[in-house]
């Protein structure tokens, strides 16, 4: 119950942003009676409302002292449980990850980013350091590119591998 | 042309069988992993259909939907982990028979009762697809916006434990359909300048990243999976003997599969498990279950895989997705242009007929795909975890990349990664998002549209009698969702 809590704060602080930006959108003298900020302005405020309906339904819970385990979607099976911090610094590490990735692809390349992506994954993911990873990697971003830059013609950057493909 | 030399023309003039195949190996291997669902699979091929012909890209995600729905079985079977969540109740007595030595039996039973929920299903699909869309031929602006609040009226039911997330999903989903330009004066609204966004938020970048690259991220904090003891594992198919006592759980699986297909936001899970209950009440082996009962296998992989074709129906007569696998689909009707319902039938009636040609070439092939790639099946679940995971990533930023050659379009992607993360964390389910993405503009512009003809007069919803049907059936699924929901709480209390 103290995730929907936290989650009504971040529903409320996304529908005062929402409704801050659908200020800014203009009238114009084609707009029907509802106009193009019409909709967003209903969305933030409804937004608002299931926020306040959460963190008032997270505080009665807690007034009820009613525990984790007793919550129906807290014992759903089905549903990922990411409790704890290492759990979203795990998560945001594939971002980072992939994040470079976009960064770099400009400039060294597809098949060298794609190796690194693989390489780097495959490490983050516990893979051992062996002869193999690397060469897997770089196999892998070879067939990826016959796969994506031969076979389905993408106009794919070739980076510091220009001068050798293409 | 009648039919019959028009599906013997598709297959045999037009790569329509061949797609059909590859979508279908793909699928099973993409059920048969871990990690990747059906939704995930149909997500991760939706960037290579772009370039592709309609037909054949519809054809190919349907198949991956159809093998996914088998595929999921072989992993839940060999190693207790469903591949797909509609596999979970295969896993109960599938698993069993694995630890007794009867693993190709256990096989053998889910492929052949995949393939008995397919047919019935596709058969069903032929049957109601175009008699319900006819109705459509009538629906007007407001019948279209009222029929866009029926399909997010779905969210009451498919929201889960609670209604709430589910609201604020549904309204999540909305808000970024609402990104781009106004349908009606063509205003941009939240594009902050930039030219990418004028277009709106790509629905295909959002839907894998809410779904392919979320999962990667919940993945990296996961163990390593459980491996198959052994790999010579081989397909063993039900005698006629076993065909007989199968009958009864078969028929279970296949009502349950197409009453739950048609109930938006049940799915194949609800299926499965509903099967298995009832063919537990049925069967004259009661005791066997959850011990190695072939029952157990068969019931719900009948049920999850008639679940799956039925499920087309509201799709393909009035553009609403029942499941997160159909609202992939209808992303890839979108992404070319298409939108399911009547006008789809009038229009390029060939399509329809090219989307049936290759279900029933998908469900023909099954059998012979399942023996033929059981043994690659096994060695990709054999593989390990951080090479799966570091492909599956190469993949979706290949597939993404792909479209329009765009580094932002990447960024998107991993936006929408890190949402579907946030979502999962809170818990909140992902249909109910997507409803709201896929069906906003629809709903928006419908809307708007009816008051400009209407000169402002509000009352067109109730006079146009489709429109009020829809409304008023909308009103009722919200309020019994909601009833369920104060009746289940009260109970709990009690």
């Amino acid at each position: 119950m103290e995730r929907n809590f936290w989650l009504g704060l971040v529903g409320l602080a996304l529908s005062t942003v929402y409704l801050y930006g659908a200020s800014f959108i203009r009238s114009t003298s084609f707009d029907d009676p509802v106009g193009a900020a019409g909709l967003p302005q209903i969305l933030g405020w409804l937004l608002a409302s299931v926020s306040i309906l959460l963190i008032s339904q997270a505080a009665v819970a807690r007034l009820r002292h009613t525990t984790a385990a007793s919550s129906e979607e807290d014992t759903d099976p089905t549903v990922f449980d990411a409790g704890t911090g290492q759990a979203w610094l795990r998560g945001l590490g594939v971002v980072a990850i992939a994040v470079a990735y976009i960064a770099l692809l400009p400039f060294v390349g597809y098949p060298v980013a794609a190796a690194m992506l693989i390489f780097t994954m495959s490490r983050y993911f516990g893979m051992p350091l062996t002869w193999r990873v690397p060469v897997v990697a770089i196999v892998g971003a070879l067939v990826m590119w016959g796969l994506f830059g031969v076979l389905f013609k993408v106009r794919l950057p070739l980076g510091l591998l220009a001068p050798l493909l293409g | 042309m009648d039919a019959f030399t028009l599906i013997v023309e598709l297959i045999t003039t037009t790569p329509l069988a061949f797609v059909a195949v590859v979508g279908l190996v793909w699928g099973i291997f993409g059920g048969a992993l871990p990690g990747i669902s059906p939704v995930i699979a149909m997500a991760l091929l939706l960037p290579f259909t772009y370039a592709m012909a309609p037909m054949h890209a519809i054809v190919l995600l349907v198949a991956t939907y159809i093998g996914a729905e088998y595929g999921g079985s072989i992993p839940a079977i060999l190693i207790r982990t469903p591949g797909t969540n509609a596999a979970a109740a295969t896993m109960i007595d599938g698993y069993e028979m694995t630890r007794q030595g009867r693993a190709g039996e256990a096989l053998g039973i889910s492929m052949t009762s995949s393939f008995i929920g397919a047919i019935v299903g596709l058969a069903l699909v032929v049957l109601l697809t175009q008699p319900l869309s006819q109705l459509a031929l009538a629906f007007r602006p407001s019948s279209y916006f009222a029929l866009g609040i029926l399909g997010l009226s779905v969210i009451a039911t498919v929201s889960g434990p609670s209604l709430t997330k589910g609201a604020f999903g549904g309204i999540l989903g909305l808000m970024i359909s609402t990104v781009g330009s106004d349908p009606i004066s063509g205003v941009g609204r939240f594009t902050f300048g930039n030219p990418d966004l004028f277009g709106g938020v790509p629905l295909l970048l959002v839907m894998v990243g809410l779904f392919a690259f979320s999962e990667l991220m919940e993945q990296s904090s996961m163990k390593e999976l459980p491996r198959p003891e052994g790999s010579s594992v081989r397909l063993k198919l039900p005698s006629l003997r076993m065909h007989r006592r199968l009958a009864l759980p078969n028929l279970i699986g296949v009502a349950v599969g197409t009453f739950t297909g048609v109930m938006p936001g049940a799915g194949g899970t609800v299926a499965s498990f509903m099967a298995y209950n009832e063919a537990k009440r049925f069967s004259r082996h009661k005791e066997e279950f959850g011990k190695g009962s072939p029952e157990g296998v068969a019931a719900p992989e009948s049920a999850n895989n008639a679940d799956a074709s039925v499920g087309l129906i509201p799709l393909l007569s009035f553009g609403i997705p029942a499941s997160n696998s159909t609202a992939i689909l209808l992303g890839g009707f979108l992404i070319h242009g298409l939108q399911p319902g009547p006008v789809l039938f009038s229009r390029d009636p060939s399509l329809l007929y090219g989307l049936f040609t290759g279900m029933l070439v998908a469900c023909v092939a099954l059998p012979l795909v399942a023996f033929a790639t059981l043994g690659l099946c096994l060695f990709l679940v054999n593989r390990p975890k951080p090479y799966l995971m570091a492909f599956i990533l190469v993949l979706v930023m290949s597939g993404a990349y792909s479209i329009n050659n765009s580094l932002f379009d990447l960024s998107l992607v991993v936006v929408a990664g890190v949402l579907g993360f946030g979502m999962r964390y809170f818990r909140l389910p992902m249909l109910p998002a997507l409803l709201g993405l896929v069906l906003g503009y629809m709903i928006e512009s419908n809307f708007r549209r009816s008051l400009v003809l209407s000169r402002g007069d509000y009352s067109v919803f109730i006079q146009d009698s489709i429109s009020l049907a829809f409304l008023v059936l909308a009103a009722l699924f919200v309020c019994g969702a909601v009833l369920a929901k104060v009746r289940k709480s009260h109970a709990r209390e009690t």
